[in-house]
């Protein structure tokens, strides 16, 4: 692996895109669906059709240990600008990872009509992940995935254009730490700590936009608003280049409902989410 | 560091192995006959050629969506709540108890189809299987049923191996389906809710009915419908006809041999054509864990493999002791029947141990006082103790009733049977202010058993002399000392004794329940009243303790015990007042029986009572009798030097270091003779019957019976004044006599006593014998008519004395023959008599 670099995240930007590049994104538009996914290898019980699907619970899972890739053939030509995964083995197996584009007329049996997005890294962890480059019209896309020695798997993947947010006002919690813990304590009589035990732990927190221009928010947030109102699942990074490992991929846990703010026809909105991060 | 706790349901499922249509499953959408309009989905519930299912096994597991599960363990994250209602053992109690339960609650979602269980020919479909119906909508509609598979609570922590985790086993009940807000839930019980009256009986009900109407002398039926013999039948058993009678059978096609008419005490009869012909279930001297085992397999189908039967006859061995005996003539609950057995053999359990996926069994004793302590201050959930008072579980008198009559009789009716037995502690009533009284029916403890009948009281007194205070409390999960479903203990809380010490209180918990941080456990206090748990050592006892008649001693003792084997010491008691008779005179009315023997060789000296060269002394025991040439008749092993040579309570009679076979009864038996063995009466004679050479003539008395047979060394204590009476013989009918025939000689005394003699003929006041009774003989027929100058019958004998023959004409005519008089015993040397008691009749060998 020499050479390789260890990333928690990985950009490869245009400098018109490298402007906005710090400010929290959603990624929710999305072209990799059930339908125009292949895998190199995938096993019967997990088809590489399950990352289409929003559920954590029924993954993709390849049988082969060799150089591989997921492929999404969309037909026509997408502009792409970001791809997540979540609840994969892609950090702790130390799978080599490309992010590749197929451009408009390429061939996509043919490995040399292929462009790299993103160039070979790993990942340090296995925890939700979005990788963000310079939009660009692809007919396919496909992660080329050669692992160490262990088969990868993951469950979710998504791609398509990102949303990028007007900033996280103070007093956010990044998804990753939202720790919503049941506990229950035991002790004797003679005041004795027996031992504590979690009974359950998940993430929840939100995202919150202030004070945001009315036209912005009727031109890029108010879709999201309705995908989200009806339970669409999506990626959230709060901070994707100081802490693009900080990542969540994200459904509803209640209402966000748009308010005006103290800035007349500006617009305050709440997102209530819970997520998996890891 | 915490601790956390994940939680995982496992439910294993059939699924087919073969693909649609491809051979050998023959199923098609195509051609003149399809087998469906879609291809099936591999399950039972959606096959088109069952015949061909090949079914294995496939697992389906849920868990909590909860980020301190473990992401290597795959899993469904579904599992919203599981509720655990555990079992209730029944301490002594005629019950299976609570069955313990799980009730899984689950959340339904859009399924791919994917999966161990998903749609094998998913790419076919002509749907989107995420966008079409739900997990639970799909799964259940494809099984129709998830009842009887096998369904697992696994329990542990994060991180821990998965095969590391505790894992209670059920089998589903039933499930509910999916609600429209998206929740379901699959129910699980543990096995031994097959043996609920609802789906389990014993005997099985069986069909056959009588073609035509039999007589009570009928040796044969023929069984309707056609065939119901071979379906139903086995080649040989029992019967219950019409709920009047038992019958013994052997069985070819629809046709009975009717090889016993009126067993078991019931009365042989006649039977109309439709009288119903029930199986029954009959237990012959079976261990009672046998007759569990046999109840719960075949007859509940509950697994063989949960049953661990060498450890259930290894309890019942070691601290009940017993066998059953019962016929069952109609189908019963099964978990009737086994709560019987658990209340009348003093049972805890069988209750479902859901971590090891067996059934355990214990019988009811005290509680080791080294146990496993749970302590207030040590390992004990603050605040969880709760101690109540049971004063109505108090019991200070058990009545024990058994020996049912017969088996068609109600069970619950003191009436149906022959003894009972009590046990009354006087201290407890006063101690706790008066009598608390329990009566319990037995028809599985036979006639005889009432050391048997004893034990089932004094397991039940000694568990409830005390009432028995019921006591809940708490253990941390996850470290230290788990507590277990059956698990005797020692409690220490806030409970005083005398001194005002904390008092380390025996329990045996009866319910364990558990959540994600404690074990909530209930107990019934076992402080087992030590004078009352005698074990299952002590040495077993036959008592007859009402009069029967043709005992055998092996038989009887079988109906109550294991059979005896080398070394064994078994007692037999005849209590005060009881005869053990004789309806034949053609039968002894006490036989010892057949028991162990072994054969040996040793070297005998005259008048040396050491036999020597003795290489295997296995099966060998003090007090031992002793048979061989040169061996006097009541020797008995003194002493014994291991597979070198056994000392005799006397010296060998002759040789001089000769090889002698030995014959060793290597089972003790022990008479406690505290009534009477009697033989039965020879009959009276007839008198002469006609006036000619041929018939004038008195009949002879017939012969009085045997009272004891025995080929097989017996200790009998006669010390009580114990009684042994040979049969007396029948007195000798009168000839004739000038104008009248003979009288009647009188009937032997006996057990059951000789009848009188009937006179020959009616002419001139003949008179017949009067039947003897057990003391005395019956006085012969005597016409009066005549001054009593003119012949009569002779008088039956008394116990062991023959009869008197009855007198003649004198002028060609004689008096018959009195009978021979019954023998007191057959085998005296087999005997060794303490005490002189009273015996009247020959003794011989």
């Amino acid at each position: 692996m020499a050479g390789i670099i260890v990333a928690s995240g990985a950009y490869a930007l245009s400098p018109v895109e490298q402007a906005s590049a710090k400010r929290p994104i959603v990624g929710w538009k999305n072209y990799l669906t059930a339908e125009n996914v292949t895998a190199t290898s995938e096993t019967a019980d997990d088809p590489a059709s399950n990352l289409g699907n929003p559920s954590t619970s029924w993954r993709w899972t390849s049988a082969s240990t060799g150089l591989q890739y997921l492929t999404w053939l969309f037909g026509q030509e997408r502009e792409l600008d970001w791809a997540g995964i979540a609840r994969h083995n892609w950090g702790s197996a130390a799978i080599e990872i490309t992010l590749q584009g197929l451009p408009f007329g390429g061939d996509a049996n043919d490995d040399g009509d292929w462009v790299d997005l993103i160039e070979v890294h790993l990942l340090n962890d296995d925890g939700a992940r979005m990788w963000r480059f310079t939009k660009t019209p692809l007919i396919g896309f496909r992660w080329r995935l050669d692992p160490a020695s262990t088969a990868p798997f993951a469950a979710v993947a998504r791609g398509g254009e990102v949303t990028v947010l007007k900033g996280i006002p103070p007093g956010h919690t990044p998804i990753k730490f939202g720790d919503e813990t049941e506990q229950r304590d035991v002790g004797n009589q003679g005041g004795d700590h027996l031992g504590i035990a979690i009974i359950s732990r998940a993430r929840s927190g939100n995202i919150v936009q202030q004070n945001v221009d009315p036209d912005w928010y009727r031109d890029n947030l108010e879709e999201f608003r309705r995908g989200f109102r009806d339970g669409d699942t999506f990626f959230f990074s709060w901070s994707p280049v100081r802490f693009p490992d900080e990542v969540g991929y994200c459904w509803r846990a209640g209402d966000a409902t748009p308010r005006i703010s103290q800035t007349p026809g500006h617009i305050d909105i709440t997102f209530p989410i819970k997520a998996v991060a890891f | 560091m915490a601790d956390f706790p994940v939680t995982y349901i496992e439910i294993d499922l059939p699924r087919c192995l073969h693909t649609f249509g491809v051979a050998p499953c023959a199923a098609t959408l195509s051609g003149p006959n399809p087998t469906g309009t879609i291809k099936c989905f591999n399950t039972l519930g959606t096959c088109q050629d069952t015949a061909n299912f090949a079914s294995s096994i496939v697992t389906l597991r849920f868990t909590k969506a909860t980020e301190t599960r473990s992401l290597d363990i795959a899993a469904l994250p579904y599992l919203q709540t599981v509720e655990y209602s555990p079992a209730i053992i029944p301490l002594g109690e005629p019950s299976l108890g609570q069955r313990p339960s799980i009730e899984a609650h689950l959340i339904n979602e859009a399924w791919p189809d994917t999966g161990p269980l998903g749609d094998k020919y998913r790419s076919e479909r002509p749907w989107d299987a995420w966008q079409q119906g739900s997990f639970a909508g799909k799964l259940l509609a494809r099984y129709k049923s998830l009842r009887g598979f096998a369904m697992r609570l696994i329990s542990g922590q994060a991180g821990q191996a998965f095969e590391d985790m505790e894992v209670r086993h059920f089998v589903v009940e039933s499930h509910e389906p999916p609600t429209i807000e998206g929740h379901w839930s699959v129910i699980g019980k543990d096995p031994l809710k097959l043996a609920d009256a609802d789906r389990a009986q014993a005997p099985k009900f069986t069909p056959g009915k009588l073609v035509a109407d039999i007589l009570a002398n009928a040796g044969s039926a023929t069984l309707a419908p056609t065939g119901v013999g071979n379906e139903h039948y086995p080649a040989s058993g029992w019967i219950n006809i019409g709920g009047d009678e038992i019958v013994a059978f052997t069985r070819s096609g629809d046709t009975l041999t009717l090889t016993q008419r009126g067993a078991f005490e019931t009365e042989a009869q006649d039977h109309r054509a439709g009288a119903r012909c029930q199986l029954c279930l009959y237990f012959d001297s079976v261990d009672p864990a046998d007759a569990l085992k046999t109840l719960f397999v075949d007859f509940a189908d509950i697994p063989s493999g949960y049953i661990p039967i060498a450890d259930w006859l290894a309890e019942t061995d070691a601290y009940w002791g017993r066998v059953v005996e019962r016929l069952i003539p109609e189908p019963t609950a099964v978990n009737q029947l086994s709560g019987e057995i658990i209340e009348q053999c003093g049972l805890a359990g069988p209750w479902w141990d859901e971590l090891e996926g067996k059934l355990p069994l214990q019988v009811l004793r005290s509680i080791a006082t080294d146990a496993q302590r749970f302590d207030t201050t040590v390992n004990v959930v603050e605040g969880s103790v709760t101690v109540e008072p049971r004063p109505e579980r108090r019991l200070s008198r058990v009545q024990v009733y058994f020996g049912l009559k017969n088996p068609l009789l109600d069970t619950e009716d003191p009436n149906s049977y022959l003894s009972s037995v009590s046990i009354e502690d006087a201290d407890a009533e006063e101690l706790y202010g008066g009598p608390a009284i329990k009566r319990v029916f037995s028809p599985w403890i036979a006639a005889g058993g009432e050391a048997t009948a004893l034990k089932c009281a004094a397991k039940l007194l000694g568990r409830f002399v005390h009432p028995p205070r019921h006591v809940s409390y708490a253990t941390y999960r996850w470290l230290g000392a788990r507590p277990t479903l059956g698990q005797g203990a020692q409690l220490l809380a806030h409970m005083e004794d005398a001194s005002g010490s904390r008092a380390a209180v025996p329990i045996q918990n009866n319910r364990v329940s558990f959540d994600d941080a404690v074990f909530m456990v209930e107990a019934d206090e076992m402080s087992f009243e030590s004078k009352y748990d005698t074990g299952g050592v002590e040495i077993p006892t036959v008592t007859y303790s009402a009069n029967q008649t043709n005992r055998n001693l092996k038989a009887d003792f079988e109906n109550l015990y294991p059979p005896a084997t080398h070394g064994d010491t078994v007692k037999f008691i005849i209590n005060t007042g009881v005869i053990i008779g004789s309806n034949s005179t053609a039968a002894a009315a006490m036989t010892v029986g057949n028991w162990p023997t072994l054969a040996k060789t040793g070297n005998r000296t005259s008048g040396n009572p050491t036999l020597t060269g003795i290489t295997d002394t296995t099966g060998l025991a003090i007090g031992q009798r002793v048979f061989g040439t040169g061996i006097p008749a009541g020797a008995k092993i003194l002493s014994i030097v291991t597979n070198t040579s056994i000392t005799l309570d006397m010296n060998a009679s002759s040789g001089s270091s000769t090889s002698t076979s030995l014959t060793i009864h290597t089972v003790i038996i022990n008479l406690a003779l505290r009534g009477r063995v009697q033989g039965k009466g020879g009959n009276g004679g007839q008198g002469g019957t006609a006036f000619d050479t041929n018939n004038g003539d008195g009949r002879p008395g017939q012969a009085g019976g045997l009272a004891l047979y025995s080929r097989y060394g017996v200790n009998i204590d006669l010390t009580s004044g114990g009684q042994i009476f040979g049969g007396g013989g029948g007195g000798g009918g009168a000839s004739v006599w000038f104008y009248s025939l003979g009288d009647g000689g009188g009937g032997g005394a006996g057990s059951v006593p000789g009848s009188g003699g009937a006179i020959g003929g009616s002419t001139i006041g003949e008179q017949p014998g009067a039947p003897g009774t057990t003391e005395a003989g019956g006085v012969g027929g005597h016409n009066t008519g005549y001054g009593g100058s003119d012949p009569h019958g002779g008088n039956g004998g008394g116990p062991g004395i023959a009869g008197a023959s009855g007198t003649t004409f004198g002028s060609g005519y004689d008096g018959g023959a009195g009978g021979a008089a019954g023998g007191a015993i057959d085998g005296v040397s087999y005997l060794v008599k303490t005490g002189t008691g009273d015996i009247r009749g020959t003794e011989i060998n």
